[in-house]
């Protein structure tokens, strides 16, 4: 029964990467990916057992076909900023395509770093992304060249299935982006989305990604498992995460950063919100490889309803001088939720410092009668804290997509 | 405006007052004095409409009657509590917070009341940016208190212990500001421990709270019991 399973999926892989075209090393790829996903054992920790049962053994048996060689499922607006800054992309030499297109002509750059941040072998779901991947945005920004504006995606799941993306940016010496990523679905949307995000830094460039997910929820919604991660390596580089959640059932999602180079810095910011019986399980990993690094987390998470909410974050220290400032938040509102924060902490040197410190807090019934006192009513009120308990994350986002984050924020305390 | 008859209130399962009548009339200012656990601060409460409190008897704010509590609704009607100790709202701004609060829609209105408070306190702007009472010292708490008062414009204002942690310079601004606010529609309530304020306000009416009830006091000759 399994040798079945298993041809009929090599013989979906070929098919596939035959029908998008693809050049063969990319197909050994893939089949090399697959082989590893064949021997990595499903992960059973965490809240999501329920929620696990009902699709991943059912669809995986029945992939629908249709969906692997068109882009449906991925809608990028990539084709509409390429034609908005392609002038200005070209002239700076920026590369911003999919990845399929870049796969045929940045050949180079694809075959050396796809797989090279986060490897196939990585866990259960990158592998099982490496080996199905349909389509995804590819990012070179050549040497001394700050990207003007914002580059943004947006993806919107359509219908059931699995979605797969890869995202893989390259920055150079000196380098600046700014990239941001919105994803949307549509309501009552069964799928489990297992995308993988790498990006690689070199000397003195800087990256920041801002995420804005807002997938559906419920007893039908997305199944949110992504695997981000990036590494610094050159001197002086840094990485900002900036991500706000909003949505999908089940979320496992750790944008991690991987300090190869001296003097390198990284920030998380995290903002979620979780309600309607949501999982979300988010963290961040930072592992310093070298002296003199930073680091900074920073997360707010904010719980209505019946969910549950875990932040692991995992800091290595393997080097001297480093230092690292974590501070997490977050704000129930509700008895029946559960908030974990699990931090997990090795140190290997001698010299390094970490700053940890974590706050759970409700709102306390003074605290609402202050505000009834002078005349705000109770859902005035709420907002008033859900808001103000949410700035200090989402200032950092790019100003259009605050003001709309805010008004979206507004319908969710009512 | 304000008529209470056999009135008895509840925290929890104990009764913090029995058997109250008080009567207080438009444009008085009244002084409250009393013991450390005398109910005081559960008067105040109760006459903002603390949930917490359960009460029977007789209650009629400007001529209507009421049974139960209701915080909204006071407040709605005009009524003010300048908090013994103000909580804190961490994610607050106050600058946020007054604009909430001030009913009038036109912000000038506004800013020309923050300027006047902010003249005769002598507090600088800055501190305007600060969270609700999160890294405000005690005299800015205070100090906001009565802004607030300024920007709402209530009908009657009730001072929980408005004195205490005041220096004194700040303190003679406060009881003049306080006497200048007191106009014909508007009667103020003060709750203290100060003597000396029966002959710097020079109040219509001081009372004591003794045996949770409000006794009222017009001539003061042996008042070493409070």
């Amino acid at each position: 029964m399994f040798l079945v399973w298993y041809y009929l999926m090599l013989n979906v892989i070929k098919k596939l990467s035959r029908l998008r075209r693809e050049p063969d090393w990319l197909l050994c790829w893939r089949l090399n990916a697959y082989y590893s996903y064949c021997f990595i054992k499903e992960p059973d920790w965490s809240y999501a057992k329920q929620h696990q049962n009902l699709n991943i053994k059912l669809c995986l048996n029945f992939i629908p076909i249709m969906n692997l060689c068109s882009n449906v499922d991925v809608i990028l607006n990539s084709n509409s900023v390429y034609l908005n800054l392609s002038k200005e992309l070209k002239c700076l030499g920026v590369f911003f395509t999919s990845l399929s297109k870049a796969c045929l002509i940045f050949a180079v750059y694809v075959r050396r770093y796809l797989g090279f941040v986060v490897s196939v072998n990585d866990n259960y779901y990158s592998a099982l992304n490496s080996a199905f991947f349909t389509d995804g945005s590819f990012i070179r920004i050549p040497a001394f060249a700050g990207c003007p504006g914002v580059l943004s995606s947006y993806f919107k799941v359509y219908n059931v299935g699995f979605q797969f993306e890869r995202t893989l940016i390259l920055s150079s010496f000196n380098s600046k982006l700014n990239y941001f990523e919105g994803c949307n679905s549509n309501l009552n949307c069964v799928a489990i989305h297992a995308a993988v995000v790498e990006i690689v830094i070199q000397e003195r460039a800087s990256v920041k990604y801002t995420t804005l997910q807002n997938w559906s929820k419920g007893s039908m919604g997305i199944l949110n498992f992504v695997t981000k991660r990036a590494v610094c390596f050159g001197k002086l580089s840094k990485i900002v995460w900036v991500q706000i959640e909003l949505g999908a059932s089940v979320t496992w999602k750790y944008p991690s950063s991987v300090l190869f180079g001296k003097f390198s810095r990284c920030e998380f910011y995290s903002f979620n919100v979780s309600n309607f019986s949501q999982i979300v399980d988010t963290g961040t990993k930072i592992l310093y490889f070298n002296s003199q690094c930073n680091g900074l987390i920073l997360t707010r998470s904010v719980l209505i309803g019946k969910c549950v909410n875990t932040f692991r974050s995992l800091i290595l220290f393997n080097s001297e001088y480093c230092k690292c400032v974590c501070k997490c938040d977050s704000l129930i509102l509700n008895k029946d939720s559960l908030n974990l924060i699990l931090p997990y902490v090795n140190f290997n040197s001698k010299t390094s410092l970490l700053n940890y410190e974590s706050v759970t807090s409700y709102i306390t019934y003074k605290q609402l009668l202050y505000c009834k006192q002078r005349g705000i009513n109770q859902s005035d009120a709420l907002k008033l804290i859900f808001i103000g308990f949410s700035y200090e994350i989402t200032k950092r986002l790019p100003f259009e997509i605050f003001l709309e984050l805010n008004k979206l924020l507004n319908l969710l305390i009512f | 405006m304000l008529d209470i008859k056999n009135l008895t209130v509840l925290l929890g399962n104990n009764v913090v007052l029995l058997g109250l009548n008080f009567n207080l009339s438009k444009g008085e200012i009244c002084l409250v004095l009393g013991r450390n656990g005398s109910g005081k601060t559960s008067f105040a409460n109760f006459l903002i409409g603390n949930k917490n409190y359960k009460f029977l008897g007789k209650f009629a704010f400007d001529g209507k009657s009421f049974t139960n509590c209701d915080e909204l609704r006071m407040a709605k009607l005009g009524v003010y509590l300048a908090f013994q100790y103000p909580v804190e709202i961490p994610s607050v701004v106050w600058i946020h917070f007054l604009k909430l609060i001030s009913n009038k829609l036109n912000l000038s209105f506004l800013k020309d009341k923050l300027d006047f408070a902010f003249s005769i306190f002598g507090l600088n702007r800055g501190i305007l940016y600060k969270h609700v009472n999160l890294e405000c010292s005690g005299g800015e708490r205070k100090m906001f208190e009565l802004i607030q008062m300024l920007v709402i414009e209530p009908k009657l204002c009730i001072f929980d212990e408005i004195d205490s942690g005041l220096d004194c310079q700040r303190l003679r601004v406060v009881f003049k500001f306080i006497q200048y606010f007191c106009l014909k529609h508007r009667s103020l309530l003060i709750i203290t421990h100060n003597f000396s304020l029966i002959n710097v306000l020079k109040p219509d009416s001081v009372y004591v709270m003794y045996k949770r009830k409000l006794c009222f006091f017009r001539e003061f000759v042996n008042l070493s019991f409070v």
